[in-house]
């Protein structure tokens, strides 16, 4: 390789790889449950996206990265057995700071008690809607970002999330969430 | 005036309650690619009330949702950019 493919492997890198960290990681914790194994996992994509980086168009780039993330999952993962449901103790962590504190019914702006009632609606979602809402809504993935990290069709998405929000919903319903005076 | 001009709107311009409930997912979360579907359901929220409330009610549940994203551990995102300057410095000594 020359130095000038090399400054080019370089400036690509800053270019397209740094500005999607965030969100790879994001992505990663979803996929691996746990914050050093998604740190290794982003890494493991820098380096991969890095040696192929010459063969990308410039187009896409987060969906370019997803899609080295997703491989990189899938290769480690013949390694070593996934975590495959949620971190229970990440989740009522998460229920416990959103559940209690101000009781103001007309808010329509940060009500905790309605994100308390929807973090119990989502983890108690089937894990695979879950995993799709983690990454559409919670992530702010693309529908097709999403089937390319889960492998699956950009239809699965749209049905599984569509069937997660129906079942979230009716869930607030229930617990006395109604558009004309929450509880 | 403004309402008025809405009423009186085209049915053509504004979609029904079916296609709406079956593309509302897709519309509030920008993936319709079509701009005059797009507009057409927009149409339709601003009159249908019933369907504007489930709109509204699934915007709270994003915005809600969106709030329960952790937080990004600042130390490992400086550590995955210290990463990738290693793999600068390593291509330009090559």
């Amino acid at each position: 390789m020359t130095i000038n493919q090399e400054r080019d492997r370089v400036a690509a890198l800053e270019q397209y790889v740094l500005p999607q960290l965030d969100v790879l990681l994001r992505v990663a914790l979803a996929l691996t449950r746990n914050h050093a194994d998604a740190e290794d996992l982003v890494q493991d994509t820098m380096l991969r996206a890095y040696r192929s980086i010459d063969r990308f168009d410039g187009r896409y780039p987060r969906a370019w990265l997803l899609t080295i993330l997703r491989h990189a999952h899938i290769n480690r993962n013949r390694r070593q057995r996934p975590a495959l449901l949620a971190d229970q103790d990440a989740a009522h962590r998460q229920l416990a700071a959103t559940s209690d504190g101000s009781d103001d019914p007309e808010s329509l702006v940060v009500d905790r008690k309605f994100d308390g009632a929807v973090a119990e609606a989502f983890y108690a979602l089937p894990e695979s809607s879950r995993r799709v809402v983690e990454l559409v809504d919670i992530n702010g993935l693309g529908y097709q970002e999403a089937a390319t990290v889960l492998s699956i069709p950009i239809g699965t998405v749209m049905s599984r999330l569509h069937r997660a929000r129906a079942r979230m919903r009716k869930q607030l319903f229930d617990d006395g969430f109604t558009r004309k005076g929450r509880r | 005036m403004k309402a008025l001009m809405r009423m009186v709107r085209s049915t053509d311009d504004m979609a029904s309650c079916i296609e709406v409930l079956r593309n509302l997912d897709a519309y509030l979360d920008q993936e319709i690619p079509d701009q005059r579907a797009a507009r057409r359901i927009a149409s339709h929220l601003e009159v249908c009330r019933r369907c504007g409330m489930r709109a509204e009610t699934i915007t709270e549940l994003k915005a809600s949702l969106r709030r329960l994203a952790p937080t990004v551990d600042a130390g490992a995102l400086d550590r995955l950019r210290h990463f990738a300057r290693t793999l600068e410095e390593q291509g330009n000594d090559r």
